[in-house]
């Protein structure tokens, strides 16, 4: 019998500020050695007071805003206590009654369809240490001992939680997408989850005969999308097993085992942790008042999702193609200026989805590292449009621009691109041009005084410096006469 | 070299002699550090004498003065700290077996505003461990005698503090109050000692027990050296977001205008039973009552109803839940004791049972208990909703008086080693301190005088809010008439009394 | 005395019991004491509880849960990272310090969980 799946997900993002929630210590932590990013605040020295970091609530109220949440005034810390070797304070500061964010929204795509995912809330908290069993070089592995580094404790995260309204792993992921997007698109996080900037807790239950909720099961451990996917396909198929057989399900949390493939249940009285939530009476409350709100509004630029559809309309291209344009915000931006700058939107499309995502891809780097300009880009293409030069040629000279490292003039010159013709209405435009700016030579041909072609021969030469050459000699000679009668 | 005994004078009479140039940094200290190391090994008040430090201090005062610049509010003035303030490079050890070898890498607010304003940093007091207790026996460095007599217990927790300024070893002291730390010794060792209003003074380096309660303030012998103890500590302070950041107004200059009482409302504290306390402290209120009549004041009685059934209840809830939560950091990892354990849960039990002394095993117990499922909501919940009846109650009182006058302690302090016991008596050793931290209001525990048999009997005034100024001013006024504790006489070399 | 929630009753006092103040001291990393010291801690307990009965006296319904009033809210800390420069005098100094870490008894990935549920084998 199939029972309905319902997932929620509690998605924790890094916030991208440059010191700690509580702390002025730098949150530049991979890499670092450890407890070096560390200062009596996040070592819970005795007398240490905690210290709000502004950028930490700015960043909360923009993601909040995103997603649609009501930004609460006033709004309070609390402590979680429990033991354990990478807390020092032996309680996390976070949020309970009072979050920052309430209510909210995201709509995800699903195989080409929307949904609309409701949110709970959207609440601030502090991240704890880390903990090494073995170093890298071994030597300080030893059966007895684990070691603890502080450089990720009192790392700012924002907590987001949605309603159990995600009813697949396929759900799941879409979320999970849009949700890594927009953090990206706000520069609030850089939501990455193989680094642990982006972490996701996923709440799954099977609901009843009766259509009523289910045991809720929590897995935490998920450490990548692929992940995401197996561990809901395994835990999906173990409570049906469980309860297929008639046995009843366990609220618990489990941890996902990825190198075995299963979820596991955590033995001890972990589940019995009683966190004795209360105020944390050293911090004032959090002062978010409809100015400031506002304020940060404003200073919110296109989500992607509207991006996206706008693009679509705008520039008349498929949604596929825009979905993949407007992947990275930096990638949008730079279609669309490639597009201000006049190459077609279709065309432009297709090569930034081919070609350019093709270097980006092998060379591992991103788009804002991109060497070739929007400008120089549109100008390439521009000249595939007029059909100056083809597609081919136009691969070339981009191929020398990135292995020669050459600008654009020299790569059209190497590759014979600058044969291209400057004809017709435009070369038009040019002599014309030409012609304002020399009245008296151009009044000397008119008046039939040009007897021996000097002045003639003079403006076709500006023609041609001004065409760089890729006009045709006779046809500027033709035009010029025409033009002159 | 002078023949003024330094021990005698006030804060004020050592800077005022600084700055005309009387006697100078060097010579005050060294004064002081010799008393000090002639009787405290008697009374056992000081736990560090830091007399390097104070050295250095007091030579960068004297150069100052040399060079002609302005040294201070408290130029030259020595100063002892209870031990859960912290002081960089001196131990703190909160009276602990679990900090005893601690020494912190920075300095709280507090210290750093008293040593910018000149004062020279002698050492740290003994204490109740972290501060919970009222005898400042729990100490790990044994109890703290009074030295008005040393079969009195010198009362805690700020018990070290209390006792060096009646001893004469400084005078001004730094202590804590949660509950009536820094009151109730000042009242037991015949002194000043007050509690500044919630938010009032930085608690950046302090190392509390409950942060909705804690507040340093000054132990002194004259009320003129604690508004100016007031003026160098009342500021706000970026490193501590519950310390007010609005600006305040000199307190010691309040002191130096026309100080007057007429019309001023004094509300005197009834409804408990009187028959609890002991008659010379109702006889102390009877006489500062009657100056503040001559003075011109109105004085009516009031009753504090609320107060009076649930802020006991309502305290002890609230100040063990909160010390549960701010005791929990020491595990033996980065600080502090530590034991090993087979596993991670082991060395922790190891190392905090082992740490801590029983007192403070207990109430970390009993806070924890309080905000376990189940009793968070059927309790703590209602015993912060009770505090907010209890500071509306004292806004409600603040409309008709300017300031409430009750004991400090239902007792005495000539009983030797109190254990405690949740009799009526006990109830109120509680509850007319208490009041003061829920609330968030300044209070003054003001030394009027002593009996004849020489046990110092003190009166608490409290005023509203934020009206420290005030507090100080009546206070100013009352002294003028009674006059301020003297020194108490120590017996060194001949045996203890 | 009615009930709610399957059994649970309201309007009973909730006294501290024998298994649940094992509970406690387990919660609170604190060793289990002898037999009288642990009975002294449930008799504290229990008193106060008594202490609280008064409470259900009061109508609480409509009153805010404390909190502090303040005439001016500190500024906020500005985002700008800094350095502790005692760091390694610290480490130094620690009980269980090893290098650049902090030791502690070895942890068994599924016994105590971390808080973030990680493996980190």
């Amino acid at each position: 019998m199939k029972r309905q799946v319902v997932i929620g997900l509690e998605i924790h993002l890094q916030l991208k500020t440059r010191s700690k929630l509580f702390c002025s210590c730098s949150t530049d932590y991979v890499g670092a050695i450890p407890n070096t990013n560390v200062c009596p605040i996040c070592l819970a020295v005795p007398g240490t007071l905690p210290l709000l970091n502004e950028l930490a609530v700015e960043q909360a109220v923009k993601l909040g805003l995103a997603l649609h949440c009501n930004i609460q005034d006033q709004t309070r810390f609390y402590r979680k206590h429990y033991f354990y070797a990478d807390l020092p304070k032996a309680y996390q500061v976070t949020q309970y009654d009072h979050p920052i964010a309430m209510g909210g929204y995201l709509d995800i795509l699903v195989e080409g369809k929307e949904k609309r995912v409701h949110l709970d809330h959207l609440h601030l908290e502090e991240d704890a240490g880390k903990l090494v069993h073995q170093t890298a070089d071994g030597r300080l592995s030893g059966a007895s001992h684990s070691f603890v580094d502080y450089n990720r404790g009192g790392m700012p995260l924002s907590e987001i939680v949605s309603k159990p309204e995600i009813n697949s792993s396929a759900e799941a992921v879409a979320y999970i997408t849009q949700i890594r997007q927009l953090a990206r698109y706000l520069k609030v996080s850089d939501g990455e989850m193989e680094s642990g900037s982006l972490r996701v807790d996923v709440n799954v239950s099977l609901s009843k005969d009766d259509g009523s909720l289910g045991t809720r099961v929590e897995i935490k451990n998920i450490n990548s999308l692929k992940s995401i996917e197996r561990a809901l396909e395994f835990e999906i198929a173990r409570q049906n097993r469980i309860l297929d057989e008639g046995e009843a399900l366990i609220q618990e949390t489990r941890l996902w085992d990825d190198a075995v493939g299963v979820t596991r249940s955590m033995r001890g009285k972990e589940n019995a942790n009683d966190y004795r939530y209360f105020l944390e009476m050293d911090l004032a409350p959090i002062n978010a008042d409809i100015e400031y709100v506002e304020k940060i509004r404003h200073t919110l630029t296109e989500m992607p999702w509207d991006k996206r559809n706008r693009i679509v309309e705008k520039y008349k291209i498929s949604f596929e193609e825009s979905l993949l344009l407007t992947e990275q915000k930096e990638l949008a931006d730079y279609f669309e200026d490639c597009v201000k700058n006049g190459a077609s939107a279709a065309r432009t499309s297709n090569w930034i989805r081919t070609e350019v995502l093709r270097v980006l891809r092998d060379q591992k780097i991103d788009i804002s590292n991109f060497p070739i300009a929007s400008k120089d880009l549109a100008t390439l293409i521009k000249k595939i449009d007029k059909k100056e030069i083809s597609n081919t040629l136009a691969k070339d000279v981009m191929s020398a621009m990135l292995e020669k490292n050459m600008g654009l003039d020299k790569a059209l010159h190497d590759c014979g691109g600058d044969s291209g013709r400057v004809t017709g209405v435009n070369l038009q435009l040019v002599i014309n041009k030409i012609i304002e700016t020399e009245p008296e030579a151009a009044e000397v041909v008119r008046s039939g005084q040009d007897k021996k072609g000097a002045k003639i021969k003079y403006l076709q030469g500006l023609v041609m410096r001004e065409t760089r050459g890729s006009a045709d000699h006779q046809e500027v000679i033709d035009i010029l006469k025409r033009t002159l009668e | 070299m002078s023949s003024v005994n330094f021990i005698n004078l006030t804060a004020k009479e050592i800077t005022d002699g600084i700055i005309n140039k009387k006697w100078t940094a060097k010579e005050i200290l060294s004064s002081f550090i010799g008393h000090i190391k002639k009787h405290d090994m008697f009374l056992n008040s000081i736990i560090t004498l830091s007399e390097e430090q104070a050295i250095a201090d007091a030579t960068r005062v004297d150069a100052v003065i040399a060079r002609g610049e302005n040294p201070g509010l408290l130029a030259g003035v020595p100063f002892l700290v209870k031990d859960n303030i912290c002081t960089e490079g001196i131990k703190t050890t909160c009276g602990s077996k679990m900090l005893q070898n601690w020494v912190p890498l920075y300095d709280s607010t507090a210290v750093k505003n008293m040593r910018e304003a000149g004062a020279v940093l002698l050492g740290k007091t003994n204490m109740d461990e972290f501060a919970m207790g009222d005898t400042t026996e729990t100490s790990f460095f044994g109890r703290t005698k009074n030295p008005r007599n040393i079969s009195f217990i010198a009362g805690g927790s700020s018990g070290g503090s209390a006792a060096a300024v009646a001893a004469g070893f400084c005078p001004i002291a730094l202590g804590t109050d949660t509950g009536g730390s820094i009151r109730q010794p000042s009242a037991f060792c015949g002194v000043h000692g007050m509690k500044p209003s919630y938010g009032q003074v930085s608690r950046y380096g302090v190392v509390g027990y409950a942060s909705s309660l804690d507040q340093v303030g000054p132990i002194t012998r004259s009320i003129e050296d604690m508004a100016t103890v007031m003026d160098v500590l009342a500021k706000a302070d970026t490193n501590d977001s519950t310390c007010d950041a609005f600006d305040r107004q000199s307190f010691s200059l309040l002191g130096k205008g026309k100080q007057e009482l007429k019309g001023k409302k004094i509300a005197i504290l009834s409804g408990y039973d009187k028959k609890l306390v002991d008659k010379q402290l109702l006889e102390a209120i009877d006489q500062t009552v009657k100056i503040c009549i001559e003075e011109g004041a109105d004085v009516f009685e009031v009753e504090l109803p609320i107060a009076l059934k649930y802020a006991v209840a309502c305290y002890n809830i609230v100040a063990f839940s909160d010390a549960s939560s701010k005791l929990a950091c020491y595990d033996g990892m980065r600080y502090g004791y530590h034991e090993d354990g087979k596993n991670l849960s082991e060395m922790y039990k190891k190392s905090r049972s082992s740490g801590f002394g029983e007192e403070v095993r207990h109430r970390i117990i009993i806070g924890t208990a309080f905000l376990t499922q189940g009793y968070y909501e059927e309790y703590y919940i209602p015993a912060t909703k009770v505090r907010q009846l209890i500071v509306e109650e004292f806004m409600n009182l603040y409309q008709k008086a300017d300031v409430l006058i009750s004991p400090v302690s239902p007792t005495l302090p000539n009983r030797e080693g109190i254990i405690e016991e949740l009799d009526a008596q006990s109830y109120l050793k509680t509850f007319f301190t208490c009041i003061a931290n829920l609330a968030g209001i300044p209070a003054l525990s003001l030394n009027v005088g002593f009996t004849p048999e020489g046990v110092p009997t003190n009166v608490q005034l409290c005023c509203p809010r934020y009206e420290d100024g005030t507090l100080l001013s009546i206070a100013t006024i009352i002294e003028k008439n009674i006059g301020s504790p003297y020194v108490a006489e120590l017996i060194s070399d001949e045996g203890v009394n | 005395m009615f009930f709610l929630n399957g059994g649970n009753p309201v309007n009973k006092k909730i006294v501290m019991t024998k298994d649940k103040l094992i509970e406690v001291f387990d919660l609170s990393k604190i060793k289990l004491p002898s037999e009288a010291e642990f009975q002294k801690v449930l008799n504290k307990i229990n008193e106060l509880i008594y202490m609280c009965d008064d409470m259900r006296d009061l109508d609480l319904t409509k009153v805010n849960t404390f909190e502090w009033e303040m005439h001016s809210l500190p500024k906020r800390r500005e985002d700008i990272p800094q350095i502790w420069d005692r760091r390694d005098s610290f480490l130094e100094k620690a009980p269980v310090s090893e290098g650049d870490f902090f030791r502690v008894p070895r942890i068994m990935a599924l016994e105590e969980s971390s808080s973030n549920g990680e493996i980190d084998e």
